[in-house]
Formats: C-alpha cells, structure tokens, sequence
C-alpha cells in the first residue's frame, strides 16, 4: 500500500458517504438498463458482473460504459471495460477518473429518468 | 483444525519434478498446473426427481439451469446458517454437486438427510472417482492437446462428458485461470494423468500442491466457507449473487429477507500498510474505537503483499476507508480494496478474445 493514509472518524465517514452514493447509482444504473430482476439491497459490492454473479456479458458491459459516459462525460474503452470486474472496480474506475470534490457535489441522475429520456430520443 | 496458508512468498520458476507451493503457485499462474483435489466433495445426484429435490435445498433456481451447466448455490438450514457453498451442474439424467474439502463432510451428510429418500439417491464419489483440475493461462491449448477440439466450447461452469479421458470434463475458474476438471473412475486415472502430463510437458506443467489453492481464491474474493465466521451472516460476507431472492421456496427466505435491511459488520477485503504485519483475529480501530476484526490474513504473490479480509461495521465497510490495526511491530494501516484483487493473465486473454469471462 503506498501514500501515508489518514485514519479518522471524519475521513472514514466522508470517505463512505462518497462511495455509498456512487455505489448505488452504479447498482440503480445496472438494474435499469439491463432490466435486471434485482433490488439495490441484493447487489454486494464486490458481486462480480460478469460470468457469475451478475451473469453479463461484453455486450451488457457496453451499456455500463455508455452510462459513465452519459452521466460523467468519462470516455470508457476496451481496456477499461476489461476491468470492470466487480461493482467496486467499476466505482474504483470512476472515483478515478472524475476528482472526488466534483463527484461529491455533482447530482447523480437517477437511472429510471436516464432511461427514460433515452427511450423518448429513440 | 485448517492448516496454515502454505509459503508462496518466492514466486520462483518451478524445477522438474518440484511440488512446492511457490512452484505450484507459479505455475498455476503463468503456465499451467495439475492439481489433485482428492479431498474435494463430489457427490452424484440421481433417481426421478433428483432435481426437484435438490431445487428445494438450495438458494439458486436450479428450473433456469440448462443440460450441462452449473451455478454456484448455497445450501442453508432453516436458520440461514451457511451449510457449504456449492456448484451444482445439471447433467440430463443426474446432477453433480462439487464443494471444498472443508465443507465435503457436512455437505454429504446435509444431502443425506435432505435431499435422498425414496427415490432419490445421493452418491458420494469421493472413494470412487478421482478429481483432477488443469490449471493456468496454458490450460486451454493442454486441455485441447489432451481431450480434443471440443473442450473449446466448454464456457464458465458448463460440463461434458468427454471420450478422450472416459470421464467428465467441468469448466471452473474460481481462481482467476482458465480452468477444466476432469471427474474419472479411479481406474481410468492412470491413463489420463500419463496423458495430461505429456501433452502439457511442452508447456512446463508442474503436479502443484493443492494447498495454494486457498490463497489464490482468496486474492479473487472467491468466498470459502472460513470467510463466514460464526456470528456473521451470508449476506454479511457478500454472497448475495448466489441467491435468488424472488425463487419460489427459497431456503430460509425470511431470515433472508430480514437480513437485506438490518446487515451487521460486513466483510470487506484490506491491503497493509508495509510497516509490518497484521495477523488473523486482530481488532480494526478509528481513533480507538473498536469497528471490527480481521479473520483472515494471506500474503498475496501477485501482489508482493498481505491482504486480509475484515468484517467492519456496515456503514463504514467501504473500499477507501482506513482503519488503524495491531501489527507484529506495531500499529500499522488496512484500508478496503475492491476484488478481485489481482488481473490475472487468462483474465486478460480471455476478454481480450471473447469478451467471455474466466469466472
């Protein structure tokens, strides 16, 4: 582990705040776009999305980086999808990416009005 | 009582003839390895409603599994108490049902008293059939070389029945590796090891100790049956994905569902800082308070480091957030990582191929 980490009651609870509502976007984003028969409560963080698990393919994985790219503007390729392992990864691929002050005050759309939107374009 | 985590600490290149963790860890990881999982539980399922039987006794919806397939179930008491953790194929006549040597016991004895009767007859093979693994990025062009073109269109947890060895042939990866594992009748054993070692002789195949495997599904987050303390729950250690919560007689469906909202410390998998090491049954800490403790520690080849698994309060078991914990030396830092926690080389292949996953 490299870097010196702060260990603290006011870091561990922005910290989990931060990654609980990327966390559940994420999850509300997946079961909205690929119609999955599934709560937010019944997808652990570290469920693994493709092959066991979540059970998605490379076709599925496509519609997980059109919704980073439509929600954060985050160009997503093959190699990066490659990674996408885990519910945690695709979060870890994300707080990555977009700086956590900018993330922490972005409203997150919900998904059921992304898709919705998406299906009236069409 | 477990044995304690073998030494992979030296990823060194195996020698001939070597079984050594390091060698068979290596091996598994950059060419390919031949395990015995002798110690594995397999048993036969058979008899007219073989499935039903066992549908009932599971948490996954074996009606959605197709001929030659598998899923990975859990098999719970009433209670929601975690009896093992299973994969269950479905063959056209019977099913399988594989689970860890820790688990081979219990799991026999729960089938017995649950699932056999009448008409159904649980078998346990563990006397009468070997079980061999081929393990590795190279496994698949061995596994070709000895079992034949067919064994390509084998994907993630499907199965057949292969000529070439006279036995089943399963697709596993719990590992991370391209994985296949050929179930024979003992008799027919010999042939087959002498055949899956000369065609992956080119490939420098090394007959690895079974002991590594612990390890490396430990740094996939492949949960084992010792990652559940007593105390926590299945869904406190993330098994979520091997329940189908909206399966019509779900086992223990009500504890279930009451555990969805009312999680107690939950399992969450740390890396160390390099100031010293941490040991299993160590407290986690934020400014003194006690959040939770660490249940297992393994040092990670891959990964030139420990890595741990920790059940911490649910509000704060979060990848990112660090905890204070006692080391040999010391205090010293964990914090939540994301898992799986190393890419391994068939990971990276096989997507670049096929965009099909390992596991």
């Amino acid at each position: 582990m490299s870097g010196t980490r702060d260990v603290s009651w006011n870091s561990a609870r922005a910290i989990a705040r931060s990654r609980t509502r990327l966390l559940e976007w994420l999850k509300a984003s997946l079961i909205e776009r690929l119609s999955l028969p599934l709560n937010v409560d019944e997808i652990a963080d570290d469920t693994p999305i493709f092959g066991t698990g979540l059970g998605l393919d490379s076709v599925d994985a496509l519609e997980i980086a059109l919704a980073i790219e439509t929600e954060f503007g985050v160009a997503v390729d093959d190699e990066d999808i490659a990674g996408f392992r885990s519910i945690n990864l695709v979060a870890d691929f994300i707080q990555g990416r977009i700086d956590s002050a900018e993330l922490d005050g972005r409203e997150l759309e919900n998904p059921r009005n992304a898709m919705a939107r998406r299906h009236d374009v069409a | 009582m477990r044995s304690p985590a073998p030494d992979c600490t030296t990823a060194a290149r195996p020698q001939e003839g070597a079984v050594s963790a390091a060698s068979s860890y290596h091996a598994a990881r950059n060419g390919v390895a031949l395990f015995d999982l002798e110690k594995d539980g397999r048993y036969r399922i058979s008899g007219p409603g073989h499935m039903q039987a066992l549908n009932r006794v599971v948490t996954a919806d074996l009606d959605r599994l197709s001929p030659y397939r598998g899923l990975v179930a859990l098999f719970l008491r009433d209670d929601a108490e975690l009896v093992a953790v299973g994969v269950v194929f479905r063959g056209v006549d019977h099913a399988m049902v594989f689970t860890e040597a820790d688990t081979a016991d219990r799991l026999h004895r729960h089938l017995t008293e649950t699932v056999e009767g009448e008409f159904v007859r649980v078998d346990d093979l563990r006397r009468s059939h070997a079980y061999l693994s081929l393990m590795g990025p190279m496994a698949p062009e061995v596994a070709v070389d000895a079992a034949g073109d067919d064994i390509l269109g084998l994907v993630y947890l499907s199965c057949d029945d292969n000529v070439a060895f006279g036995g089943d042939v399963f697709r596993f990866g719990f590992c991370g590796e391209f994985e296949y594992r050929f179930l024979l009748a003992n008799d027919a054993v010999p042939a087959a090891r002498s055949r899956l070692l000369t065609e992956a002789s080119a490939y420098g195949v090394v007959e690895a100790d079974a002991a590594v495997l612990p390890t490396m599904m430990f740094e996939m987050r492949s949960i084992q049956f010792r990652d559940v303390p007593e105390g926590n729950s299945v869904l406190d250690a993330g098994m979520h994905w091997m329940i189908d919560f909206s399966k019509p007689d779900l086992p223990a469906a009500t504890r279930l569902a009451r555990m969805k909202t009312s999680m107690g410390r939950r399992g969450l998998m740390v890396e160390f800082s390099h100031d010293g090491r941490a040991t299993e049954d160590s407290r986690l800490t934020i400014e003194g308070e006690d959040v939770g403790g660490l249940v297992r520690v393994e040092y990670s080849p891959m990964r030139g480091g420990d890595i741990g698994l920790a059940y911490v309060d649910s509000d704060i078991a979060l990848v990112g957030v660090s905890f204070h914990v006692n080391g040999d030396g010391g205090r010293i830092t964990a914090s939540g990582i994301s898992v799986p926690t190393v890419l391994t080389r068939s990971m990276a292949t096989i997507f670049a191929d096929s965009g099909e996953s390992v596991s």
